[in-house]
């Protein structure tokens, strides 16, 4: 009963025509963003994070909910019809999608990719709602020990999954914590690594750091290669799926929306591993496995159904412990602490309409994606064929703007061009950049947590082992670790692990 | 271990990356012993950034020995067949304009370097091209000045 006195309360502020437009502002740029190659959700959230200053708090989190879960619908467009995914959880869409299109099978395709979308995102917000709440009042009982567990879980759990070499990966996560940990200690008050810089005081900015990793260097990186694309020309009438083709999709939108919310939740997790999790169980579960690549609409329905599932489920630790599972829920965070408001257990309590909104919005936001998408196919197609030279200057025009627009700062858009230019040598020596992003963001928490649960223990180890959440968390942590070491588990890893670092 | 690049199939990538970002981790762990690394009891400000520095030297290690061990391409290869110079030409821009930007102002500086970017890759006729660049200039100056209020500087025009 409150459950349904709290999602009517959710509706009443999600339906507020500000909050409904930005909701219609946020699907509509990440099914963009979707769409583009080269430009994933968490450039596009760091880049429009500082247009959001002006709106309320619940609006700009709606929006920027509203662009990952949108980019999710989006990337399948282009691994569909051009064989090139749009966002790294769409890769796997490429095998059967583009193969589909090939066989004059694109309308059913694109068809499957946006129902399955839809339905996937949807019951993991059910599921969400479900979850979310009991969590957050269990979290209460939480102590800095457990919290510094989780966050060690959390960069551990993306580390192992973030690009070919785990040590790399662990490596920028310690650059990330290195780079939270600049400017002014929480506890000291003393300035650290600011070389008597002043927007160094306050510590290194998300924005101008997101910005640079994954904006400034991507456009930088594309600028060297040529980027000309060949739209496969198919039939997009018919786009949707025939009474054979549901049938054989059913299970596997059923299957995709549980493992992709369950996957969604774990640290590290969210579309990409879910979505490629959906691909290998579907093709395990087949009677005709050897038709997988060649096709088959369950390679569809099954990984797109579970990458926008992926996305509810990821929302979980975020909203409810405070500690975000990628680095898309890293960006909101950041977002998230600029507007002034903590994630955490206790959100739910003190901002409702915050959390309430923004889960009800997804709602919304899902049924205007399948709205959009459908109808809207042959104007993506349109807009794939902006040429580079003209979409490259409005790119960076962009960054410029947004982290200029922070704090009327020209020393940070100084920032962002140096991190672009180290997001360039780093991708060059194929270092993955999504660690940097989740590791600045939990830097400073991080800090706190280890040296709070250090004062309580005096100095003594033995309160992460001694507290039966924080050792499970660790030892899962640890046991990852040593997992990656062993030959067969490192296989199984560079099968489902991330194909691309922009996200 | 093995020393010779050419003698094995050339698999990583030049581990001249994992060198610098040891060197970069030497420099945190000793810039951060500066500050008040206090003690396991009551940890100081240089704490946790003395342990990340060293996590990166560690990690950047492992890699490098990792690197060692399977032969790496050499590091004209990261940059083979690949227009590094668009990438090199694009980076000073953006650097000369944020260095002017607040002196000349949005409107100028922007005008400036959207005409030159937009030119970059293919050449076109100067005339559309200033007048995209004025147009781009004029919409990102009205969405962000005009209606977010941000504060985008003034510089020679005064507006």
């Amino acid at each position: 009963m409150e459950t349904i006195h709290s999602l009517l309360f959710g509706f009443g502020v999600a339906l507020q025509p500000g909050n409904l437009l930005m909701c219609f502002i946020g699907v509509l740029l990440g099914t963009l963003v979707g769409v583009l190659p080269g430009l994933g959700p968490v450039a596009a959230m760091s880049l429009l994070l500082p247009t959001t200053y002006n709106v309320s708090p619940v609006g700009a989190v709606i929006m920027l909910a509203g662009i990952y879960y949108g980019a999710m619908y989006g990337g399948s467009t282009t691994s569909i019809l051009l064989n090139i995914p749009g966002e790294a959880a769409s890769v796997v869409t490429c095998l059967d999608g583009y193969q589909m299109a090939r066989n004059g099978r694109a309308g059913p395709a694109l068809g499957i990719s946006a129902l399955g979308s839809f339905i996937g995102g949807t019951l993991s917000i059910v599921g969400l709602m479900l979850v979310a709440p009991p969590l957050a009042e269990a979290a209460l009982k939480f102590g800095p020990p457990e919290y510094f567990s989780l966050m060690i879980l959390g960069m551990i759990m993306l580390t192992f999954l973030a690009g070919d070499s785990m040590p790399k990966a662990l490596c920028m996560a310690a650059l990330g914590i290195f780079l939270g940990n600049v400017g002014m200690d929480i506890l000291s008050g003393m300035e650290r690594f600011t070389f008597d810089i002043p927007i160094l005081i306050d510590g290194v900015g998300l924005v101008p750091v997101a910005m640079g990793l994954f904006g400034i260097s991507e456009v930088l990186l594309n600028l060297e290669v040529s980027l000309k694309r060949d739209i496969f020309k198919t039939s997009l009438k018919g786009l949707l799926p025939n009474l054979d083709d549901w049938r054989r999709s059913f299970w596997p939108v059923i299957r995709g929306s549980v493992l992709g919310f369950f996957l969604g939740i774990l640290p590290g997790g969210g579309g990409v591993i879910s979505s490629f999790t959906s691909y290998a169980v579907e093709k395990k579960l087949s009677r005709y496995p050897e038709r997988f690549g060649q096709g088959v609409i369950e390679g569809v329905a099954g990984p797109e159904t579970a990458n926008n599932a992926g996305t509810g489920g990821a929302f979980i630790p975020l909203l409810t412990l405070g500690i975000p599972s990628n680095a898309v829920m890293a960006i909101l965070l950041g977002a998230m602490l600029i507007y002034g408001m903590q994630p955490g257990p206790l959100l739910i309590k003190e901002h409702p309409d915050l959390f309430w909104g923004a889960v009800t919005s997804m709602y919304i936001g899902n049924a205007m994606l399948l709205v959009l998408n459908l109808p809207l196919i042959g104007l993506w197609v349109q807009i794939l064929k902006i040429p580079y030279r003209v979409l490259f200057p409005l790119i960076l025009l962009f960054c410029i703007v947004g982290a200029y627009s922070l704090n009327n700062n020209t020393a940070e858009v100084a920032m962002m061009i140096v991190f672009g230019v180290a997001g360039y040598f780093l991708r060059k020596f194929k270092y993955p950049l999504a660690p940097v992003i989740l590791a600045l963001v939990l830097g400073p928490m991080l800090e706190k947590a280890l040296r709070q649960s250090l004062l309580m223990s005096v100095g003594s180890g033995w309160i992460f082992l001694s507290r039966p959440i924080s050792l499970v968390t660790l030892l899962i942590s640890f046991a990852l670790l040593a997992s990656s070491l062993l030959p067969w588990m490192r296989k199984k890893r560079e099968d489902i692990r991330e194909p691309s670092d922009k996200d | 271990m093995n020393l010779d690049p050419e003698r094995k199939p050339m698999r990583e990538v030049h581990p001249g990356g994992s060198v610098v970002l040891m060197a970069l981790g030497t420099a945190i762990a000793i810039g951060a012993l500066r500050y008040d690394f206090g003690s396991f009891e009551s940890p100081g400000a240089g704490f946790l950034p003395v342990f990340a520095g060293l996590s990166i030297v560690a990690f950047s290690a492992v890699t490098f020995l990792q690197t060692l061990r399977r032969g790496w391409h050499p590091l004209r290869e990261l940059w083979k067949g690949a227009r590094w110079r668009q990438a090199a030409i694009a980076t000073a821009c953006l650097l000369l304009y944020s260095a002017f930007l607040r002196d000349l102002g949005f409107l100028i500086s922007t005008v400036l370097l959207m005409s030159y970017l937009f030119r970059m890759l293919e050449p076109a006729s100067w005339k559309g091209t200033l007048f995209a660049a004025l147009v781009t200039t004029l919409g990102f100056y009205l969405v962000f000045q005009t209606w977010l209020e941000a504060q985008l500087p003034r510089g020679l025009l005064g507006f």
